[in-house]
């Protein structure tokens, strides 16, 4: 049933994959706005944070509800530690001297951010993942809350509740694209590997995992760790593409935008972060144009408040009842299509246009993998 | 060959208002294929999800290579080889048959995290290692052919195989099987007794437990059995013995021993 449909032409996959962005980034230089950039720039950012959140709900099946909270820590040390002393002196003046001396560059702040924040998150695991479905969504929740606190009572390291801000804007599009690369590239490897299967085993029956050997306080909290670290590193990009951050921004509504991206994309596979975050970053820019009013067959249609809540949510809705595996579903052939090195060599091979002319003209139902036995 | 595998003493399980096994013993020396019968409710499955880990005894001791492992967990337990199946199919369903029984087969992972991200060589190795391991499993069950299928595309009797597939991909030296044939017709569960036959040739040093209702497969499978009644232990012995125990017999009401609770297979 659930038969990967384009298994058999991977030309096809590497022109959804690769073609498609890098014609979105061609046609944004071409226009060379700003605007188009920063959006784009913010697409790669949610990728890297929807597949973060994928590692844990669709694959491991621990349902964390804690991404905004590790995004807040990820963001504030790697602001910490990318700001110059001068900008830290007037700006949290009390924050220790020796830490206001101390400043990296940005890819060391990127990884010493994910890396605090891993460990922080491991720290936390280790006390609530013995909690379970409900109880551990609440828990995550309860610690994004929590999170939130201490960044707005922490004044002497945050700057309260008003935030810091004067960062400069690392987070270029060549920037995000390379991480949003390696952030998938990483979570792939671990997905195809003993550690992914493992993750699997867990999430589809537990008993059975325990019964081969898996030990699932273990896997879990890795899991936890690393999707952890990613949420990390999508919060530090975050923070250098906005250049300024306050804990108000890393709450409930960033806790449910990252979960609608990931349930809309398809929690189950890495995959499903690339459509997931391409409907939730585009779809809203798209629908700023209506939010004024516009008109329609000469009716004039007058400014809608929350047009865009409104019509995520209701896509959401139709989603959640229609297809709720998401828009992946389980099945792993973008991320697969971008890191298989026979996506590239088939490049080469006139089989692999063969295939895609085919596919064009025919629906590719794959004999070989269909059918029953028996 | 007759030293003891695995010792069960005292072994009980008192859930709460029922007494599901009580004070049973059972020694199992290595290399042998044991049945475990009884009517429903019995207490037959309990048995071996304590011996499996997933389930820890009230009371009693279970000592495995003579090292007590009462209160191990059950994934240390699959790591020291004891593998098991279970009585209602426990497969990974939405993944392929081969990864199935790959995430078996990853016991003996030794490449550690970096190894891996980096793709160093021992990764390589022993992802290759245990694709093939996984792949002789399936083909000793003989469904190597839908190694790429997902699991609950399978027949039935093809899922059950499947769920052995895994367990041997693990190389245990105690498997536990808990009604294997469960919902097979005829025919499929004589072809599975032939396949345990094989399977136990093919490792003479593997000991098997089998839960199995249907008189006929355990009579000519077990080399000796044990019978349980409402949680107690009431007669072991070999294949003849228990034929001609009257004790056996009675509780089975009226005898006949050839079809000892095959009425109540499959739930
Ligand atoms: N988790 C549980 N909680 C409470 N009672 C249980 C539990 N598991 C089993 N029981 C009870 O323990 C008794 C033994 O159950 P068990 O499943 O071991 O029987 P069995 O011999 O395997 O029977 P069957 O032939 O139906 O598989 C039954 O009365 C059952 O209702
Ligand atoms: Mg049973």
């Amino acid at each position: 049933m659930k038969t990967q449909r384009f298994t058999d032409n991977s030309l096809f996959r590497f022109l959804m994959v690769i073609l498609v962005p890098l014609a979105i980034i061609l046609l944004v230089h071409f226009k060379a706005g700003n605007y188009y950039e920063s959006i784009l720039i913010l697409f790669f950012i949610n990728l890297i944070l929807a597949a973060s959140l994928n590692l844990t709900n669709g694959i491991t099946g621990i349902f964390s509800l804690g991404q905004a909270g590790f995004m807040a820590l990820g963001a504030y040390i790697g602001s910490i530690l990318t700001l110059s002393e001068s900008t830290k002196d007037t700006m949290v003046s009390k924050m220790p001297q020796w830490l206001k001396q101390f400043q990296l560059p940005f890819w060391a702040a990127l990884i010493v951010a994910a890396c605090v924040t891993m460990i922080i998150a491991g720290i936390i695991g280790f006390a609530i993942l013995r909690a379970k479905g409900h109880y551990l969504a609440v828990i995550t929740l309860g610690m994004v809350i929590v999170i939130k606190s201490v960044l707005d009572n922490a004044s002497s390291l945050t700057n309260g509740s008003r935030g810091i801000s004067g960062m400069t804007k690392y987070s270029t599009l060549p920037v995000v694209i390379i991480t949003a690369l390696i952030s998938l590239f990483i979570l792939y490897r671990f997905r195809t590997s003993a550690y992914g299967r493992s993750m699997i085993a867990l999430r589809e029956d537990e008993d059975a995992a325990a019964s081969l050997g898996i030990n699932h306080r273990t896997i879990r909290l890795m899991s936890f760790m690393i999707s952890a670290f990613f949420a990390a590193v999508g919060g530090c990009l975050w923070a250098h593409l906005q250049r300024t951050i306050a804990p108000s921004l890393f709450y409930f509504d960033e806790t449910f935008t990252i979960l609608e991206m990931s349930v809309l994309g398809g929690m189950a596979s890495l995959s499903g972060a690339i459509p997931g975050a391409a409907v939730l970053t585009f779809l809203p820019q798209l629908l700023a144009n209506f939010s004024t009013g516009f008109t329609i067959f000469g009716i004039h249609v007058p400014q809608i408040n929350g047009l865009t809540n409104i019509v995520t949510s209701v896509l959401f809705i139709i989603m959640i009842i229609f297809r709720k595996e998401g828009i992946t579903g389980s099945s792993e052939y973008l991320v697969g299509t971008l890191f298989s090195s026979s996506t590239y060599t088939g490049l080469f091979r006139k089989q692999t246009y063969l295939d895609f002319a085919h596919a064009f003209t025919r629906k590719n139902r794959s004999e070989k993998n269909k059918g029953e036995p028996q | 060959m007759s030293e003891v595998l695995l010792r069960v003493q005292e072994l009980t399980q008192q859930f709460k208002g029922v007494l599901a096994v009580d004070h049973i013993n059972m020694d199992l020396e290595t290399g042998k294929i044991y049945g475990l019968i009884g009517t429903n409710g019995a207490g037959k499955s309990t048995v071996i999800n304590m011996i499996s880990g997933n389930l820890f005894p009230t009371e009693g001791q279970i000592l495995y290579e003579d090292k007590p492992i009462t209160h191990v967990p059950a994934a240390q337990r699959a790591r020291a080889g004891i593998a098991r199946t279970f009585q209602n199919l426990r497969l990974f369903e939405d993944q392929t048959v081969l990864d199935n029984v790959i995430t078996a087969s990853q016991i003996t992972r030794t490449y550690t995290l970096f190894e891996m991200l980096t793709y160093m060589p021992r990764y390589r190795r022993e992802e290759k290692e245990f694709a093939a391991r996984s792949l002789q499993a399936l083909q000793t069950m003989g469904i190597e052919q839908y190694a790429s299928y997902q699991a609950d595309s399978l027949a039935y009797a093809f899922q059950r195989r499947l769920e052995i597939a895994r367990c041997l991909a693990i190389r245990p030296k105690l498997l536990l099987l808990d009604e294997p044939a469960a919902g097979m017709n005829p025919q499929e569960s004589l072809q599975l007794v032939e396949d345990i036959r094989k399977i136990h040739q093919v490792h003479p040093e593997m000991t098997i437990l089998l839960i199995e209702h249907d008189m006929k497969v355990v009579m000519n499978l077990c080399e000796y059995i044990y019978v349980m009644a409402s949680g107690r232990m009431i007669a072991e012995g070999t294949p003849r013995q228990i034929y001609e125990s009257e004790e056996v017999i009675s509780v089975y009401l009226g005898g006949s021993a050839h079809r000892i609770g095959k009425q109540t297979a499959g739930e």
